[in-house]
């Protein structure tokens, strides 16, 4: 499903803050997959999204989702492919648009809009069956502005967005890291149900290795724009957070396993 | 708020409600802009109807500022045409324009309209066929012209600074170019857009012409004294279009003192309160001109001044 | 104030209520700051003056002043798309440019339109008085514009531009194009802007050069205005959003009608923008203030209450 061959991505080429993100990172990931990635900061985990996504375009290699080639695909145009819910619980859905107006703008990814009306009265019922079935409760605040939406429930709304519309794989870049241990286990739990019942392929930063650990069926360890550690599970059955970070020191080069990463 | 905005209204209501139609003559006169010389010719105007009232009494005078602001014009002929003066007073082309849109029947006098056939105001100056006529500001271009002659007598390239953004210049050049060739003179035309290119369009003329014309355009008479040293430095005499300018450092002028106009404007209005009607009243022109001269900045020029010329003036600046 | 002089506030009202709506899709909607208007609205007056004066049907002509407007928003919201240059600065480009294609357009600063049928003559035959007929044919179109923008705003395709407005990033994750947005968004505003440029004219029965001078300013001042009087509730929906543009735009022309007769209070003419500026200031701020003095005294009323509950 995803095929990343030999990615290499430099920021400030040349300039005062040049950065390496990536450095020849390829990977396969088949359909159906539930890939974990950690990693410390700057490892390249958001780039890795960022090149799926369409956000960042790599200098070399290519990245080929469901057989297409991608690689200098805008984003836009590859977002019928790829759905995405990213960290910042703001940033998957717009402000003032309502709750039902945002889902109207996701049912439409990757399809053609015409001049209908959007969120009309089936949209609606659609959207609140929906909710409702995914254990969301925003069915009664279809109307509301998404700017009234706490964190973890504006969350969820991005995950039934992504979800909303088919993709082939959906990227989800720390997205519970910004909320409270209980919404972020609620929001987790909405991310594993909703994966199992789409059969999706998904790729999950995180920066905590429990969840690394407990999700998914495959982790990825990046550090310094590389792939260090690949550990389906079909192989590591096993696999603990004390063993994680073994790991993860040995290979690491001395960079720090903040508590965060450790604990959370 | 509601009951706030409601007390508000009527209240806004009420007050207004006591400049409704106006039984007794009133003149309603409204400037496009504030300008020293559309100042005067307001000046002008209401001494004139003060001094020399029509038979029927001195009427009411409401003045309105439109603040340069094309939509405020709009409202202010609208208010005046509500009110039902006895006479409409405009002074410049936007608010002759505007007036004139808003009313058919009630008459209307202009001031300071240089081009009012252009402007589709009268439909000829001897028989203006309407409800406006009015006094045009348009400059005595052969007698200002003529001056340049005299006192330049090998002149004949003329270069002329002005703004193509501005009716009453646009209006100006052209009768110049078709005049220029009867006179001997060919004409340089330095466009500016606005008061900070004066310098520079001056600067442009420099070696391509013998003399600079300056006519009344309100963008470069703003900027004059920019003009004025690019004189001084290329020994290049500037004539202006109006006779303030003199003081401010042209060389000479023909010109008609704007507060005149005002007068002969006011004139106009009291012979139609007395009720004459303004299609058949021909549009004026200001007869009454002067002649200044400024000896001293045309020295700096480069120019001396013939002496015939400078005993005819009615002013003598720098002396 | 007469009859005349408030319904002729009215008719510019609607008049510049269109462009208030064209600045609003800009500002508001995508959140394009553009101030091509100032511009594009004398483009509108210009094109349509030069065509009616050389012969061309008014209402064939009005459409063609809409088309220029379109032109002049592509340019602007191309600059900013394609060559990356600041939207407030794309805007302002456009805007000089224009003056000088303004002129070329009509050959010279300024075009009467008086004695040449335009868009109004239809009404005006009617039988009906003109200061009456035109505000009411006014009215109807702006009804018509305002309802066919809503339908617009409300489509899928309205929706994912207000969405690049909103939120670009979150629109490009769902396939907008959000530069085609921008060029569609932009386009539409200086649309409406020079349909409104082009009824002014027409209305005034001349174009000039410099009739565009302003437009931005009082644009906003009537979003703002219409904005500040929509209650809470009503202010996310985009068919109340609308028409208070226009709403706000009449208030504004009220508040100079109101402006213009306070010379009996000792003002002179020269303090009109002053005195508009502070009118507009206490239909704003007033309420504003008035609120909150509310609040206040509620507050301080529940902190007197409490303690005796307590003690």
């Amino acid at each position: 499903m995803i095929e990343i061959d030999h990615i290499s991505v430099t920021f400030d080429r040349g300039g005062p803050l040049e950065k390496h993100a990536l450095n020849d990172v390829s990977l396969r990931i088949d359909e159906g997959e539930f890939v974990t990635v950690i990693g410390s900061n700057g490892a390249g985990k958001s780039t890795l999204l960022g090149v799926l996504a369409g956000d960042v375009t790599p200098e070399c290699g290519t990245v080929r989702i469901d057989g297409s080639d991608v690689t200098r695909r805008q984003a836009a145009d590859r977002a019928g492919l790829v759905a995405r819910v990213f960290q910042d619980p703001r940033a998957g859905s717009c402000d003032q648009l309502s709750v039902a107006e945002n889902l109207a703008v996701a049912q439409r990814r990757g399809g053609r809009r015409g001049f209908s009306l959007a969120a009309g009265r089936d949209d609606r019922k659609e959207y609140a069956a929906l909710l409702d079935d995914l254990g969301v409760d925003l069915a009664r605040r279809l109307d509301q502005p998404a700017a009234g939406l706490s964190g973890g429930q504006r969350q969820a709304l991005a995950l039934v967005m992504a979800t909303l519309s088919p993709s082939r794989i959906l990227l989800l870049d720390e997205h519970t890291a910004a909320l409270d241990p209980v919404m972020a286990a609620n929001v987790l739990a909405l991310t594993e149900r909703v994966v199992r019942e789409r059969r999706l392929t998904a790729l999950m930063v995180t920066h905590s290795m429990r969840q690394a650990v407990d999700t998914g069926d495959r982790v990825l360890m990046l550090h310094g724009g590389r792939i260090i550690h690949d550990l389906p599970r079909s192989k590591h059955p096993d696999l603990t957070v004390e063993h994680l970070l073994e790991l993860f020191e040995r290979r690491g080069g001395g960079a720090a396993v903040t508590d965060a990463m450790a604990l959370g | 708020m509601r009951p706030f905005t409601a007390a508000f209204v009527a209240a806004a209501l009420a007050v207004t409600a006591g400049t409704a139609a106006r039984a007794e003559q009133t003149v309603a006169i409204a400037s496009i802009v504030e300008h020293p010389a559309l100042d005067a010719v307001y000046k002008g105007i209401t001494d004139q109807l003060k001094e020399a009232p029509p038979k029927s009494g001195a009427p009411k005078i409401e003045f309105s500022n439109a603040q340069g602001n094309q939509a405020t014009a709009a409202q202010i002929a609208r208010k005046y045409v509500g009110e039902n003066p006895a006479v409409m007073v405009a002074i410049a082309t936007p608010i002759a324009q505007s007036m004139a849109s808003a009313t058919k029947d009630i008459p209307i006098v202009f001031a300071a309209v240089t081009d009012p056939i252009a402007a589709k105001l009268v439909q000829s100056d001897e028989k203006p066929g309407g409800n406006v006529t009015g006094v045009s500001d348009l400059s005595p271009l052969d007698k200002q012209f003529e001056l340049i002659h005299r006192a330049m007598p090998k002149a004949k390239r003329i270069g002329i600074v002005y703004n193509p953004g501005e009716t009453n210049s646009v209006a100006l050049v052209d009768r110049i170019k078709k005049m220029a060739p009867k006179m001997g003179f060919t004409i340089s035309e330095a466009p500016v857009a606005k008061s900070s290119d004066v310098i520079q369009a001056g600067r442009t003329l420099v070696g391509k012409v013998d003399a600079i014309y300056v006519p009344t355009d309100n963008t470069v008479v703003s900027a004059f004294e920019g003009l004025v040293k690019v004189g001084e430095d290329a020994k290049l005499p500037v004539f202006a279009g109006d006779t303030d300018t003199v003081k401010r450092g042209a060389v000479a002028a023909v010109g008609f003192d704007y507060y005149a106009l005002g007068r002969q404007a006011g004139r106009m209005v009291a012979r139609v309160l007395d009720g004459a009607k303004p299609a058949t009243i021909p549009v004026e022109t200001v007869q009454e001109t002067q002649l200044y001269v400024n000896p001293g900045s045309a020295e700096k020029m480069g120019l001396k001044l013939p002496k015939e010329v400078v005993a005819e003036a009615k002013e003598v600046v720098g002396k | 104030m007469s009859v005349i002089a408030l319904l002729g506030a009215v008719e510019i009202g609607l008049i510049f209520g269109l462009a208030s709506l064209g600045v609003w899709i800009t500002f508001r909607v995508l959140d394009f700051p553009d101030l091509t208007v100032d511009g594009s609205f004398a483009t509108g007056g210009a094109v349509a003056a030069t065509l009616i004066t050389g012969g061309l049907d008014p209402f064939a002509a009005t459409v063609i002043a809409v088309a220029a407007g379109v032109l002049a928003g592509i340019v602007t919201a191309w600059m900013n798309t394609r060559f990356g240059i600041l939207h407030l600065l794309a805007g302002i480009l456009t805007m000089i440019a224009l003056y000088s294609v303004n002129l070329r357009i009509m050959g010279r600063p300024n075009v009467p339109l008086l004695g040449e049928s335009t868009v109004f003559s239809l009404v005006d035959d009617i039988g009906v008085p003109a200061f009456w007929a035109e505000p009411a044919a006014l009215l109807v179109l702006t009804v018509l514009v305002t309802a066919a923008l809503n339908r617009y705003l409300l489509s899928e395709t309205g929706l994912a531009l207000r969405a690049a407005g909103a939120n670009p990033r979150m629109a490009r994750a769902n396939g907008i194009r959000t530069e085609r947005c921008i060029i569609i968004g932009v386009a539409l505003g200086n649309a409406l802007v020079a349909l409104a440029g082009a009824l002014f004219a027409q209305s005034q029965q001349s174009a000039d050069v410099s009739m565009g001078i302003g437009t931005i300013v009082v644009g906003l001042a009537s979003v703002i205005i219409g904005e500040t009087l929509v209650p809470g509730p009503l202010r996310r929906s985009i068919v109340a959003a609308t028409a208070a543009c226009v709403v706000g735009s009449i208030v504004y022309r009220l508040v100079v009608n109101f402006a213009l007769n306070l010379d009996f209070i000792g003002l002179r003419a020269s303090d009109l923008n002053l005195v508009t500026a502070l009118l507009v200031l206490a239909a704003l701020g007033l309420p504003t203030y008035r609120r909150r003095r509310a609040a206040r005294a509620a507050a301080a009323a529940a902190a007197a209450a409490a303690p005796r509950a307590a003690a």
